[in-house]
């Protein structure tokens, strides 16, 4: 028998479904029914099927060749990047982190972010997981578009899979976690304008082989929870709790820092203000109050490579 | 009504005798049982002559090497209304020759379609009997209500011999003579019923080496086929939306094996999930149908399977229709012993 797809199956399924309805018939009305196809209908049936199918196909491998996506075209319209003045003699530096920017996930509460932060001529640092990147060329373009305001972390393991684990790393040694880590690296520097420095381990977490690896892969700055050389200060929502902070705690958190002489890094998620993928506006508005609450107060935004200082 | 089986056989020493067997201790008995003795070399000839009167054997000293030279041989000596044919390593069912009678009790009936059952004996023969669930349950089933039947299997056929004589001829020039027949038949407008309790038990292979090797003969056979009579497919509504359906989307479906993975790995895995449950259902059903849990153990195996029918499915239209390489080499099947573990399914 030919290899089975599955329209076939479906066809003579619906055939026999015919057949018997038309046999159950004939038991109680004396019908005179032939189940017989006019002439050109096969045709038209296996034409409009194998049309469909090719339609079907069509799309399929138009998004799977990438060969052309809309919101590519759409973010690749407007005028080129053009950077703003960053203010770095102020005392009061916060940086926001926004983690976890991917291919396909969350993409447009990311892009919201970057749009409104832009708007606000607010720097950002964007922690990207590089895993399919090359196959999001939405993404890839958007950030092209506005990179020169941007600071490109890497915020992955690897390209071959997304940071399920904390302990990725641990099974594997320096070399090969270098290896992965360098994977990475390079499909990064492919949409930044500068050589990507800024490694955000996933879930803040990483081992004394892991900073190893970093080092030989020319990762000047290390973002986490603890340890690092820029450590988050405070993040918008608490994950344990599953509720948003307020506005008022990541301020404080802030005030605290610059009271240290620190800057405040704010750790920031796309899908903090997202619902089922999707952007919640609710949740946003939150977003939007923080940045007002904080160009309120006199503070600077800045990234992590214009305070580095090697 | 006098009913004739014709069976073809070339050293068919481990099969032969079980077969013969099967076409004796029939409810209704066979008036004529000939075989025909393609130059076989083994003990063939001895086993055919411990049968004494019972059967009929025509002697072909030097093998022909082609199942339709030794059945045209055969033919000759066909005396019977009905002609049964079969092949050398199939079992018939006790109740076979009382189905066909009964269903050539109708006028119209011109052929009639068996229904095959493969052999317990791998992995292999598991996956080729759930190949006859879904091509006999599904694909003829609904093929037989728009009297489409693809093709009359060669181990399980009855025509009415003199029908068979007027309008077939052995043209030798295809690798697949029962698809030669049943589109001869569906040229001139004949019916062919398809008769689900006319049941056959064959010998399926079960080396990868023989498997390849018969499926390149039915897939070439049937490009070769569909090449031969592409008249039915413009002048037959049933038949031209079988045969459309079947080779068309077997071969998109073939390439798209090949060329998704490729574009899209992910994409591939996804329809691989989505397959496997379909696959899985319909194991299923022919573990319940058939009474045989090794359709649901080995249904993965399908997979691999499907991946290599899909490659020679390819390769064969292009030596076929493609580079027009006509093969015409007919290869001998492996045999095996028919063990007797499956005999209350014959009688």
């Amino acid at each position: 028998m030919q290899p089975i797809g599955g329209l076939t199956v479906l066809v003579n399924l619906f055939i026999i479904f015919l057949g018997n309805v038309k046999k159950k018939l004939s038991k109680y009305i004396s019908l005179n029914l032939h189940l017989s196809l006019p002439r050109y209908t096969p045709h038209v049936i296996v034409f409009s099927c194998f049309a469909l199918s090719f339609a079907g196909l069509f799309f399929i491998v138009k998004d799977s060749v990438y060969s052309y996506d809309s919101n590519y075209y759409i973010y690749d319209l407007g005028p080129p990047c053009e950077p703003f003045a960053i203010n770095l003699s102020g005392d009061r530096q916060v940086i926001l982190r926004l983690d976890d920017v991917q291919a396909f996930a969350w993409r447009d509460v990311s892009f919201a972010i970057v749009n409104e932060a832009t708007s606000r001529k607010i720097p950002l640092v964007l922690g990207i997981i590089p895993f399919r990147l090359q196959d999001d060329p939405a993404t890839t373009g958007y950030i092209k578009k506005n990179v020169c305001n941007l600071e490109i972390a890497q915020h992955g393991w690897s390209t071959d899979k997304y940071a399920h684990d904390t302990n990725e790393t641990e099974k594997l040694n320096e070399t090969n976690i270098y290896f992965n880590i360098m994977a990475g690296k390079s499909e990064l520097e492919k949409i930044s304008s500068d050589p990507v420095i800024t490694f955000i381990p996933p879930f803040n977490v990483y081992s004394s082989k892991t900073a190893y690896a970093l080092k030989s892969a020319k990762f000047s700055i290390i973002s986490s929870d603890n340890g690092g050389l820029y450590d988050s200060t405070t993040l918008t929502y608490d994950y344990q709790k599953n509720e948003s902070i307020s506005t008022s705690k990541i301020v404080s958190s802030c005030e605290e820092a610059f009271k240290k002489s620190l800057p405040c890094i704010i750790m920031i998620h796309p899908q903090d203000f997202a619902t089922n993928g999707k952007l919640d506006e609710k949740k946003y508005y939150a977003f939007t109050a923080l940045l007002d609450d904080l160009q309120g107060r006199n503070v600077t935004f800045v990234r992590f490579k214009d305070i580095y200082h090697p | 009504m006098m009913i004739s089986i014709l069976i073809p056989c070339h050293n068919e020493e481990k099969t032969i005798k079980e077969c013969l067997e099967s076409c004796l201790f029939q409810t209704l008995k066979f008036d004529e049982i000939i075989v025909v003795d393609d130059g076989s070399t083994d003990s063939t000839p001895s086993i055919l002559e411990s049968f004494g009167k019972k059967i009929t054997v025509v002697r072909i000293p030097k093998k022909t090497g082609n199942k339709s030279f030794a059945q045209q041989k055969g033919l000759k000596f066909v005396t019977g209304d009905i002609l049964v044919m079969t092949d050398a390593d199939t079992i018939l069912h006790c109740n076979f020759a009382r189905r066909i009678a009964l269903d050539f009790k109708d006028k119209k009936t011109v052929a009639v379609a068996g229904y095959v059952k493969s052999l317990k004996h791998n992995w292999l023969t598991a996956c080729r009997e759930l190949d006859y669930v879904i091509g006999q349950d599904i694909y003829k089933t609904a093929q037989s209500y728009i009297d489409a039947v693809y093709v009359m299997p060669g181990c399980a056929s009855a025509f009415r011999t003199k029908v068979f004589k007027k309008c077939i001829t052995f043209d030798h020039d295809t690798l697949t003579e029962d698809l030669d027949f049943t589109y001869k038949l569906h040229e001139k407008g004949l019916k062919i019923k398809y008769d689900r309790k006319a049941i056959v038990y064959t010998q399926d292979p079960a080396t990868i080496r023989s498997y390849v090797t018969q499926m390149k003969r039915w897939y070439s056979g049937g490009w070769q086929n569909l090449s031969k009579h592409r008249k039915v497919i413009l002048e037959k509504p049933g038949n031209s939306l079988e045969l459309s359906l079947m080779f068309i989307e077997g071969f998109m479906f073939s390439s798209l094996m090949f060329i998704v993975p490729i574009i899209n790995i992910t994409l591939f895995a996804y329809f691989m999930m989505l397959y496997l449950p379909v696959l899985f259902a319909f194991s299923l059903y022919g573990t319940v149908k058939r009474k045989r849990l090794d359709l649901l153990i080995y249904f993965p195996a399908y997979l691999i399977l499907l991946f290599l029918d899909a490659y020679l499915f390819i390769r064969t239209f292009f030596d076929e229709i493609v580079f027009k390489n006509k093969n015409r080499k007919w290869t001998i099947p492996e045999r095996r012993d028919i063990l007797c573990n499956t005999e209350e399914d014959f009688h």
